[in-house]
């Protein structure tokens, strides 16, 4: 499986933005499945999490390919819940 | 006509307690600023008592001043008496260009804050990341303490920037429209999650949010659910967000 280092490959700006987290999306449906690698530090940042990761339901994925194709190693356990939120949210937007 | 040579000077009367629970000094001395006059503050003590947030407000006010090249008078040598559960704070100016390395600092300086570091860079996320996408303004500032985050930009406002996409009746309606769900301007990488989850998160912690722009603010009490919504007159150009995420009695005063 592919890996995506978040923490190396956005910068600390980026972490917490749209535009980080749409060039996040775009490096997902590149090369999917993927794990995305947090390296246990937090995200804190809504924006970036939501463009990044939830959007992906906007592009076709359900809750359940975003579970399948993505794999979230050693993510912050408020990050996951925040995704799970998001997706959620994003999922009953899309209905 | 002579007042058009000489400067005016209105006075501005300062509570004991300098803070944002009594902001209407605030916006009447940031009025008199605009309107091109120079202020003559008046504490009611010579010892106030200011709050993080009370320093937030004088430093804004200072900033104005220079902006309009007013002059502020009574400036005092303040003995500042912070009250006892809000012993450290910081506070910055943030540019468009320059963000200080203001959270990673405060991580450093206060470790024992444990989880609570998260909610707080949570909230620092969102409102700084909002401050700079919608306010208009090049800068803003930005207070952060142990159990709360202020950011005040001397933006467009709340109501001006939804008007891109809403019209509001006035702007105690596009403050409470701001706080829900989906409500974006924006047209690329659309969101309107992320004051949703700022409320979200205060709501998890009983917390407390004060919200001004243009001619209203709102005051929030997650807890007790309590919402104060009143006028402001004078206005304010720009808007204040103060998240505190745990609601005490003192909030309530």
């Amino acid at each position: 499986m592919k890996k995506i280092d978040v923490f190396k490959e956005f910068t600390a700006e980026e972490r917490m933005t749209r535009v980080g987290g749409e060039k996040l999306r775009l490096m997902i449906l590149k090369i999917h499945p993927v794990a995305l690698e947090f390296a246990g530090r937090p995200i804190a940042s809504v924006s970036f999490l939501d463009e990044g990761i939830a959007k992906l339901i906007l592009e076709g994925w359900t809750a359940k390919d975003v579970e399948a194709r993505l794999k979230f190693d050693r993510i912050h356990p408020r990050d996951l819940q925040i995704v799970r939120d998001l997706i959620k949210e994003r999922s009953k937007s899309k209905t | 006509m002579r007042n058009n040579i000489i400067t005016q000077i209105k006075t501005v009367k300062i509570p004991r307690l300098v803070s944002l629970k009594y902001p209407k000094w605030f916006f009447k001395a940031l009025d008199s600023l605009q309107d091109g006059h120079s202020i003559q503050l008046e504490f009611a003590s010579k010892k106030p008592v200011i709050d993080p947030s009370g320093v937030a407000l004088l430093e804004l006010l200072k900033w104005n001043a220079s902006v309009r090249k007013a002059e502020i008078r009574g400036w005092p040598k303040l003995e500042i008496t912070f009250p006892s559960h809000q012993k450290y704070f910081s506070i910055d100016w943030f540019t468009r260009s320059l963000k200080p390395p203001f959270f990673e600092r405060f991580k450093e300086l206060r470790p024992e804050l444990g989880e609570r570091l998260y909610d707080l860079e949570l909230l620092f996320n969102e409102l700084t990341q909002n401050a700079l996408d919608h306010s208009g303004s090049d800068r803003f500032l930005v207070l952060l303490e142990p159990n709360a985050i202020g950011v005040f930009d001397p933006g467009v406002g709340v109501r001006a920037k939804l008007a891109q996409a809403y019209s509001f009746e006035n702007d105690l309606a596009a403050l409470e429209s701001a706080l829900k769900i989906g409500v974006t301007t924006r047209t690329e990488r659309p969101g309107g999650f992320g004051l949703y989850y700022t409320l979200d998160q205060l709501k998890k912690n009983g917390g407390y949010l004060y919200f001004a722009s243009g001619r209203a603010q709102l005051r929030r009490y997650l807890k007790s659910k309590k919402i104060e919504r009143k006028k402001l007159d004078p206005p304010l150009r720009g808007t204040i967000v103060y998240c505190c995420l745990e609601q005490n009695r003192r909030n309530e005063g």
